[in-house]
């Protein structure tokens, strides 16, 4: 599993006007952003996947499904790729609405130029660090997933009681010996690519997730 | 049609009075009728029973004294013999009885004996024939009434033979009391009748005749007192049909001395008798038994009749009554002539007097009247006091006062909004045109800094840098910054124009802006139609969307005039949604073409418009935290949508 890096993080700028569209994409690509563009939220949704990384600067206000609406699409969706607002009528209300649900800025037109780079590069961390964490997440599943149900329980007495965790008290609640005990323990760390048991108690956040 | 109150009170009144007053104389006037025909008829009878009992009256001493005389005369107490003892006799007799005008006895040998009243030089005449050998004389003697001789004389000429006379073959003949039919009398040549006894010898062999005269005269005269009306009749018959008595005796005289032909009823003079009677003698004579009684008209008058038998078979007379009926019931008729006047009179003052209860009860009604016009028109206050008026009244007015203060306060409502409307348009234009601009002019302004940026990088790229291109760039983008921040001041000055948001009831916001379109509608014969639903209360500046509705609605209202579509019609509806209400505006014009970009400022299909309206309302709708859209997939109607958040 390769992680993704900031280089391979695209801009995916979503608005109607063509002018801004343009002007906005190039000036991105000259500072060395990878830009992707779409004339409206409907477009965008058709063809991203959230598997690629980066982050969506939104026009605010445009015909059909508009920013506020495609940000709220986005979070039952569950996808959680960073917003930035870009706005031609910078209400106060919206941009309080917009930042409620999560987005990282709202910025009215024309804004300053290294605000927008500035956000976009936190941006980009941010996705990337969501990512790394989802990714951790999701690998320590699928190693969990390949436990014995036997060895699951096991597992689960570790995680739900962190202070007992010696083979005869495991042994004694769960009426197994405690070199079976022992035995299932090796598995499990082998399993779950772990040293310890300590390590297993940290990934047991991802697993009950 | 309507009447006015006034108007149905007055001619009930009059006319139920003058209906009862109808009534009232009519029934009278038919009973009143009725029971003096029943008067006429029982005055006929009695009239009719009186002329009869007195004719029998009449007649009948005639007939005892001849029978009488024939028994005192056979039983020898006067001597028939005895010329002088028989005409003493015949003398008392006489003067007994008044009705008798004459009586005499004639016997087998030709002697007669003869008293009569005389108009002469004496009361009395005695006229005595006798044929004893040797000569036959005829003697007269006048005498007084105390049968003292005033004058005597002898007739020479004289050939009168009893025997030859009618009444006495008739009594020969009978052997019995008979009357004779009428006839003129020899002596004094005046129509009368005869009764006649025969008198016999103790061996029954005929010795003689008594006769007693009665002229007709005298029943005529009878006839006359009778009395029974003004121009009534009464009239002796005989089975012939010749009229024996009449009241005016002279009628029934005949035309030629010595021969006595008595006028036929069908030849009478009397015309009404004619037409009573007439028919009833052509039809084989007059034999009557009972009484009878009829009615027959003549020019229009109706008269009653009556006939009825005198006597009996031995003398077949008839009396025959005709009276019209108005001598009966004249008095009756001018009575109820004069009690019609006084219906009419008592009519019109009972009308009159419905005219003016009819006023009075009025009145008060009036007054309510006038005062809810006044009231209606604003001209007087509600609260000013009802004038005394009915209970009824009182209540409708409580009602009426209610309902115009309900009503002013909804016509005050609408034309709040309608002022507020005018007022926030044009205020909100300038805003509107504001926000237009700023948002415009963003988007050009954004490329603009965008593509300065882009050359900026550009031209850093360079291996020497131009510095003072990219002072010149960095220049430029301040400029189009400056720019910008200008527009975010328009922008906070078009924000706090744009009032205050706070909970309404939108159902009722669409019912007022019905009101202020009813007239554009009415007026394009546009429908306009509600659909709601139970909706909660939204959010949002009350006047703008107001303003927003009145946009959409107008237009729609356009767009179906200027297609000219065969339904007219703008349907509005409301929903709740999430956490908004949603407001359709459809018409049934043709929709909006695929290619008219919406809602873009400054564009239009419309000459003369500006483009904004749209725009605006979506600016408004989205300032109220709505949306504003077109419907495109719906192809049945064009439908607007926007919505707005209700309270959470």
């Amino acid at each position: 599993m390769n992680s993704a890096t900031e280089e391979q993080s695209t801009v995916f700028l979503v608005d109607d006007d063509d002018s801004v569209r343009v002007s906005l994409s190039r000036a991105l690509k000259k500072r060395g952003f990878q830009v992707s563009t779409f004339p409206s939220a409907e477009s965008f949704l058709e063809s991203y996947d959230p598997r690629q990384p980066g982050c969506l600067v939104l026009d605010y206000g445009m015909p059909g499904l508009n920013g506020l609406e495609l940000q709220q699409h986005l979070v039952r969706e569950r996808i959680s790729i960073p917003i930035i607002f870009i706005s031609g009528h910078g209400g106060i209300p919206e941009s309080v609405q917009a930042m409620k649900a999560g987005a990282v800025d709202f910025l009215e037109k024309p804004f300053r130029q290294h605000l927008l780079v500035e956000c976009i590069e936190s941006s980009f961390r941010k996705d990337l660090e969501n990512r790394k964490y989802r990714e951790s997440t999701r690998s320590a599943r699928e190693r969990y997933g390949q436990l014995t149900a036997r060895e699951k329980e096991v597992a689960q007495f570790i995680i739900a009681n962190p202070s007992h965790t010696s083979s005869k008290e495991i042994g004694r609640e769960l009426d197994i010996s405690p070199r079976t005990v022992d035995h299932h323990r090796a598995r499990i760390l082998e399993k779950m690519g772990i040293g310890s048991v300590a390590e297993l108690i940290d990934l047991s956040a991802s697993l009950t997730d | 049609m309507k009447f006015s109150l006034g108007f149905v009170l007055a001619i009930s009144l009059a006319g139920l009075q003058f209906l009862a007053i109808t009534i009232v104389v009519s029934t009278s006037y038919l009973t009143s009728e009725t029971a003096m025909l029943e008067h006429a008829r029982r005055l006929l009878a009695d009239a009719g029973d009186n002329a009869s009992q007195h004719s029998r009256s009449f007649l009948k001493p005639a007939r005892e004294a001849a029978e009488l005389s024939s028994r005192v005369f056979e039983t020898g107490v006067v001597d028939a013999g005895n010329a002088a003892q028989v005409e003493k006799f015949l003398f008392q007799t006489l003067q007994a009885d008044p009705h008798i005008s004459g009586l005499y006895y004639g016997d087998e040998e030709g002697n007669f004996i003869y008293v009569m009243r005389s108009a002469g030089p004496g009361p009395f005449r005695t006229k005595i024939i006798q044929t004893a050998p040797p000569v036959r004389t005829t003697q007269f003697i006048w005498r007084t009434a105390d049968f003292a001789v005033v004058e005597q004389r002898f007739d020479p000429e004289d050939q009168f033979d009893a025997r030859e006379r009618p009444w006495y073959k008739s009594a020969k003949e009978e052997r019995q009391s008979i009357w004779t039919a009428p006839y003129i009398f020899f002596s004094s040549q005046q129509p009368g009748i005869t009764a006649a006894t025969p008198v016999s010898h103790p061996n029954g062999t005929l010795r003689g005749v008594i006769g007693v005269d009665i002229e007709i005269a005298a029943i005529s005269e009878f006839l006359a007192q009778l009395g029974i009306s003004e121009n009534s009749a009464a009239m002796i018959l005989n089975e012939n049909g010749d009229v024996i008595a009449y009241p005016t005796h002279d009628q029934t005289a005949p035309g030629v001395a010595g021969s006595l032909d008595f006028v036929s009823i069908g030849d009478f003079a009397d015309p009404v008798a004619r037409t009573a009677f007439a028919e009833l003698a052509a039809s084989g004579g007059i034999t009557v038994e009972t009484e009878s009684m009829s009615e027959f008209d003549y020019r229009k008058n109706t008269y009653v009749s009556l006939v009825k038998p005198v006597l009996g078979k031995d003398l077949p007379w008839t009396i025959a009554i005709y009276a019209p009926e108005n001598d009966f019931i004249e008095g009756i008729k001018d009575n109820r002539q004069r009690n019609i006047w006084i219906a009419a009179a008592v009519s019109l003052v009972t009308a009159c007097l419905g005219l003016v209860l009819a006023e009075l009860i009025l009145r008060p009604v009036r007054a309510f009247a006038v005062r809810t016009a006044l009231v209606s028109q604003g001209e007087a206050p509600a609260s000013q006091p009802l004038p005394g008026t009915y209970r009824e009244l009182e209540r409708a007015n409580k009602t009426l006062i209610d309902e115009i203060a309900q009503r002013r306060e909804a016509d005050a409502r609408i034309l709040e909004l309608n002022r507020d409307l005018s007022h926030f348009s044009r205020v909100d234009l300038m805003g509107q045109m504001a926000t237009g601009l700023a948002h415009e002019l963003s988007q050009p302004l954004t490329a603009i800094s965008q593509n300065i940026d882009a050359a900026i990088t550009t031209a850093k790229e360079q291996k020497e840098p131009d510095q003072e291109l990219i002072g010149i760039l960095t220049e430029l983008d301040e400029h189009a910054h400056r720019g910008g921040d200008i527009i975010r001041v328009l922008r906070g000055f078009v924000r706090k124009d744009a009032g205050q948001k706070a909970p309404f009831d939108l159902n009722a916001l669409l019912l007022q802006t019905n009101s202020l379109l009813q007239y554009e509608a009415t007026a394009n014969d546009v429908k306009i139609i509600f659909e709601t639903q139970d909706i909660p209360e939204v959010i949002g500046n009350r006047v703008q969307l107001a303003q927003v509705l009145v946009n959409l609605v107008r237009n729609a209202i356009e767009a179906i005039v200027d297609a000219d579509s065969p339904t007219k019609e703008v349907t509005i509806r409301t929903r709740a949604k999430d956490s908004h209400v949603e407001v359709w505006v459809e018409d049934s014009g043709p929709g909006v073409a695929p290619d008219i970009k919406l809602f873009r400022r400054f564009e239009t299909t419309k000459p003369g418009g500006m483009g904004l309206g749209l725009s605006i309302c979506r600016t408004i709708v989205e300032t109220n935290g709505g949306k504003l859209w077109y419907d495109r997939e719906n192809l049945e109607t064009s439908r607007f949508c926007f919505t707005i958040p209700f309270q959470a």
